[in-house]
């Protein structure tokens, strides 16, 4: 009956815009066209954001900078116009009954490239200044400037995140869970995309290809997204189909160095790996799709290292009128790679223990997500998120053939709602069903429901309050229970046009994992056994920043952040290698964040450096936590002129005080250092890395020795 | 040239200089290989248990080991043969070196040692190897692991506790209590340890994590500081009967808790 009324609930909300908008004449509404354009080049500007002020209306630009917003109400608008690296701008326009209005924006390049609209932070897009968190983007220029395979590689030099062997930590948030459940959640244009079962983060499930930027929000985001975004979230928004055909190819090959020491030499073959992708996108009247293929292989540098993944992904777009639309994007990835645990031994870090020669793992995952958005009229929107996520790995191990079958689906339903001239209300509801079949965590069902709401007052257009929570029950089949409120606080200030001051309070909150809770395997001599009791861990997250522009070429941002962990959820190994998951005492993680960036000769030089302080406590012991480092640092330089760029990075994170399984091994902090060069020539561009110039050796994790140098070649054509 | 100018190139060649500087001092590669350690051959003897899932090789800086601290996990040995040669990489320092075996579905323990280095004939005492410096093996250090002591970690426990009468020795370092699956025992790998328990005091008791078998004797041995330790370190056995004879405990089960194994110790 309950489930009926649901049902009839959500058909209505549905239909009931459609109606509306049919009940209604044209006679009401006008349209807003225009081209968007650089000042200095007049070369049009794809991707750029226009927003109506105070609506909810709004485009982007194509590849030819055109612009056009339909049944835009009768009435007097501000026009923004923003895009990262040029100053916004406001233009006021008249819509009148019928008419077409026309406005071209010549936008004025800033000297340094800073990020403007978020879409994450209060899932829908709000100014870069408005956001209390710390926010960190990281733009499609920067994706290709590294030119790695994974998205990990390229996290690795975001200020105050770094990785343990593809766990993600944001400001020390996950430490090591041994993949099985991540401190910080992962979205894929706005949807959770973590498995069921392990609850980590597949790197693998999106190619970097098809990524446009990725924004970090640092601190609980739990108030909006619930479970996992207890340190910082994750947001990779994809590349939108283009309005002209387009085909876009590239290819990479590169080749691993020989190890630093001679020792460490384990091989006379070349040890290489090389990348394809193809990529096509196309647009008619109301219909727009993009589809995307590639191959990934690798040697490995490490003997038993050896993977080859295919993907392919899928987009559409499609616009039933100028106030409905659905998006559709379906992501499948399949392959097997080497299963390297731990190194044999430190005089042979590259080869694997004997018995371990030879494991690999079979793996695939897919992904289906659909976004139906409805805007109402100027003030109101809503939309709805679908999401499937299938998971599917088996392990072909010498002393284990562990497999698991997860399935995870998701639906949600948010509105967006402009009350009056100060308050933008943003709420949902959310249920998201889990279920694996697996020999590694036996089977299980888990339930999660979930609603939210939050306010932004907007007062005197320089300050912006948000204020908001989320409550999640989340139940799994044996009958344990959790259930949690999480409140946010947010403030942003500009007292002037060039200083933003931030601070924010939220409560973040996690389930345990089906892994954390059910695992029960032998691998590689370590035994990891259940613990059904397990319960969720929340933190309280604060913060306080400040983002100055310094002069034209100078912006700074500061940050204080401080985290109370409660039931810390923690891999304990014992001294035989008997791991469990274990609630743990409280813990807390506070430090400092600072970032300069700076930009001179017109932006053909700009450099960035990033510093991260953290002080992470076992509130228990009074110990370090493991698997924190204290210091993180990143810089870059970049220099670029006409067709070509050059630069140069670097990246510390210091010595792990505190490791848990082999705490009297060598660890050393890390020191890399990456260098690149691109060039535009002949339609194509070449691009040439080298990373680990200086041939660091450093461990993420005990026993697994990181990438010695390497070389990377990529030739990218677009027509 | 104008002033502004003048700034932003002196700006640049500091940071074109300060970026030189930071990559000339990068001389440091960060780990390096660990070049010396001990060698030598391991000697199985009896048949692998089917079960074998794991046979690996593990260093103590001490004997006996208190914690992980003072655990080097080492490699993990080929399954299968008479005889293995091996290469345990360590730093300089002194270690005891044995091997451990680990069957499937199941962790290892301290128990699970089927294999000690010993100096001599002095099967009681481990025989300690010392690495002189960073780049010597030393070799020949060749074990034999009997799978007759290849014991399975298990939750199973004796306890009890043993009460001291009289006078401790000055140079009292620690007492343990053990278990042994034979008496008189031959070598130290037929015992099963509590840790590492308090001197000076009138009594303590004890936990050994001992799996299912029959122990023909429990009893307490004392380390004396700078002293190895032999059958004279055992100071007291648990007896029962007239005329006494050594108690013998059965642990039936994994599960299994056997309690009130209690004895005293006379020190004379």
């Amino acid at each position: 009956m309950m489930s009926k009324r649901i049902l009839v609930f959500i058909i209505s909300l549905i239909i009931f815009p459609v109606k509306m908008i049919l009940g209604q004449t044209n006679n009401n509404y006008g349209s807003l066209v225009g081209k968007i354009s650089d000042v200095t080049t007049g070369d049009p500007l794809p991707g750029a954001n226009i927003i109506l002020m105070q609506t909810l209306m709004g485009a982007s630009s194509d590849l030819e900078g055109n612009f056009s917003v339909n049944r835009i109400p009768i009435g007097n608008y501000q026009v923004k116009a923003t895009m990262m690296g040029y100053k916004s701008k406001v233009i006021p326009v008249a819509i009148n009954p019928g008419e077409k209005a026309n406005i071209d924006f010549k936008l004025e390049e800033t000297v340094i490239e800073s990020p403007t609209l978020i879409v994450t932070a209060s899932k829908k897009a709000q100014s870069y200044q408005d956001v209390p968190n710390s926010v960190s983007i990281i733009s499609l220029k920067e994706i290709e400037r590294r030119n790695k395979t994974y998205l990990n590689e390229v996290l690795e030099y975001t200020p105050g995140v770094y990785m343990m062997e593809g766990d993600v930590n944001i400001r020390g948030s996950s430490g090591f869970s041994l993949g099985a459940g991540s401190r910080v959640l992962l979205l894929v244009d706005g949807i959770p995309m973590m498995p069921g079962d392990s609850g980590d983060i597949k790197w693998d499930i999106i190619p970097l290809s098809q990524i446009e930027r990725v924004e970090i929000v640092k601190g609980a985001g739990s108030a909006l997204y619930g479970s996992h975004a207890l340190g910082g979230i994750i947001n990779i928004i994809t590349k939108e189909p283009t309005s002209k055909p387009s085909t876009q190819i590239q290819y990479s090959v590169g080749i691993y160095d020989t190890p630093y020491y001679s020792e460490w030499k384990w091989t006379d073959r070349l040890l290489n790996f090389n990348q394809f992708d193809i990529t096509h996108s196309q647009s008619w009247d109301k219909l727009s799709l993009l589809i995307s293929g590639g191959r990934k292989e690798s040697t490995g540098y490490r003997q038993n290292g050896s993977y080859s993944y295919y993907n392919l992904l899928g987009k559409m777009n499609y616009k039933f009128n100028p106030q409905s639309s659905l998006s559709l994007q379906a992501n499948w990835t399949g392959g097997d790679y080497g299963e390297i645990f731990l190194w044999r031994n430190q005089h042979h870090v590259y080869l694997m223990p004997i018995p371990s020669v030879g494991d690999w793992v079979k793996s695939q995952r897919f992904s289906l997500n659909g976004v139906y958005r409805q805007l109402i009229n100027s003030k109101f929107t809503y939309k709805i998120r679908t999401s499937y996520f299938y998971n599917d790995f088996q392990h072909y191990h010498h002393d284990n053939n562990d497999y698991s079958k997860a399935n995870k689906l998701g639906v949600e339903l948010q509105a967006d709602y402009i009350l009056d001239n100060i308050n933008t209300i943003t709420m949902g509801i959310e249920g998201i069903y889990d279920r694996t079949n697996s020999i590694i965590w036996s089977s299980h069902d888990a339930y999660t429901w979930a609603g939210y709401i939050q306010d932004e007052l907007k007062f005197l257009q320089s300050v912006t309050l948000t204020i908001g929570g989320r409550f999640d029950y989340h139940t799994v089949d044996t009958g344990v229970e959790d259930s949690q409120l999480n409140p946010k606080l947010g403030l942003s200030f500009k007292p002037t046009t060039s200083t933003t001051i931030r601070t924010s309070i939220g409560r973040g909150f996690r389930a345990p994992t089906m892994a954390e809770m059910f695992t029960e395997t032998f691998t590689s001599g370590f035994r990891v056994i259940r613990n059904p009791n397990l319960r969720a861990e929340n933190a309280w997250s604060y913060e306080v920043g400040m983002n100055q522009v310094v002069s034209d070429k100078l912006i700074l941002d500061l940050a204080l952040f401080h985290n109370d962990y409660k039931n810390f959820i923690q891999p304990k190994p014992d001294v035989y290698q008997t791991i469990q998951f274990l609630n743990v005492p409280d813990a807390r993680i506070r430090g400092l964040e600072f970032t300069l960036k700076g930009s001179f000769w017109k932006r053909h030089l700009s450099f960035n450096l990033n510093y991260t302080y953290m002080d992470p406590i076992d509130l228990d012991t009074g110990e370090t936590l493991a698997y924190r480092p204290r210091h993180l640092f990143t810089s870059g330089l970049t220099f670029s002129y006409s067709i070509a760029e050059a630069g140069i990075d670097y990246r510390y994170v210091s010595r792990l005080e505190k490791v848990e399984v082999y705490p009297n091994d060598d660890r050393a902090s890390q020191k890399v250092w990456d260098g690149r060069i691109a060039a535009h020539l002949m339609g194509f561009k070449f691009s040439f890395n080298i990373n680990n110039m200086f041939q660091y050796n450093y461990i993420q994790i005990e026993r697994n020795i990181a990438p010695q140098r390497n070389y990377v070649f990529t030739i990218n054509r677009e027509f | 040239m104008r002033t502004h100018q003048k700034i932003q190139i002196t700006n640049l060649l500091l940071l074109i200089l300060g970026f030189i500087i930071l990559l000339s001092c990068e001389t440091d590669h960060g780990l390096e290989p660990i070049r010396s350690g001990i060698s030598g051959t391991i000697k199985y003897i009896g048949k692998w248990p089917p079960n074998t899932a794991e046979v690996r090789l593990v260093a103590a800086t001490k004997f006996p080991p208190s914690d992980l601290e003072d655990l080097i996990i080492g490699d993990i040995l080929p399954i299968g043969g008479d005889t293995t040669d091996y290469t345990f990489y360590l730093k300089q320092g002194d270690y005891y070196i044995g091997v451990v075996w680990r069957e499937r579905e199941a962790a290892w323990g301290i128990q699970s040692i089927f294999g000690i280095y010993f100096e001599g004939d002095n099967k009681f005492s481990p025989g300690l190897v010392t690495i002189p410096d960073d780049y010597s093996i030393i070799p020949n250090k060749n074990i034999e692991a009997d799978f007759a002591n290849a014991k399975r970690a298990s939750n199973s426990r004796i306890s009890g506790t043993v009460t001291f009468i009289g006078n401790w020795p000055d140079s009292s370092e620690n007492v343990m209590v053990i278990a042994a699956n034979k008496f008189p025992p031959e070598s130290l790998l037929n015992f099963s340890f509590s840790s590492l328990l308090p001197v000076n005091m009138d009594s303590v008791n004890y936990f050994i994590s001992a799996a299912p078998d029959t122990y023909r004797a429990v009893g307490a041995v004392l380390k004396l500081i700078d002293k190895p330790w032999s059958l004279e370190s055992i100071i007291g056995i648990c007896f029962e009967g007239n005329p006494p004879k050594p108690k013998e405990v059965i642990v039936p089960d994994e599960n299994s808790l056997i309690e009130g194994i209690n004895f005293p110790v006379y020190f004379r």
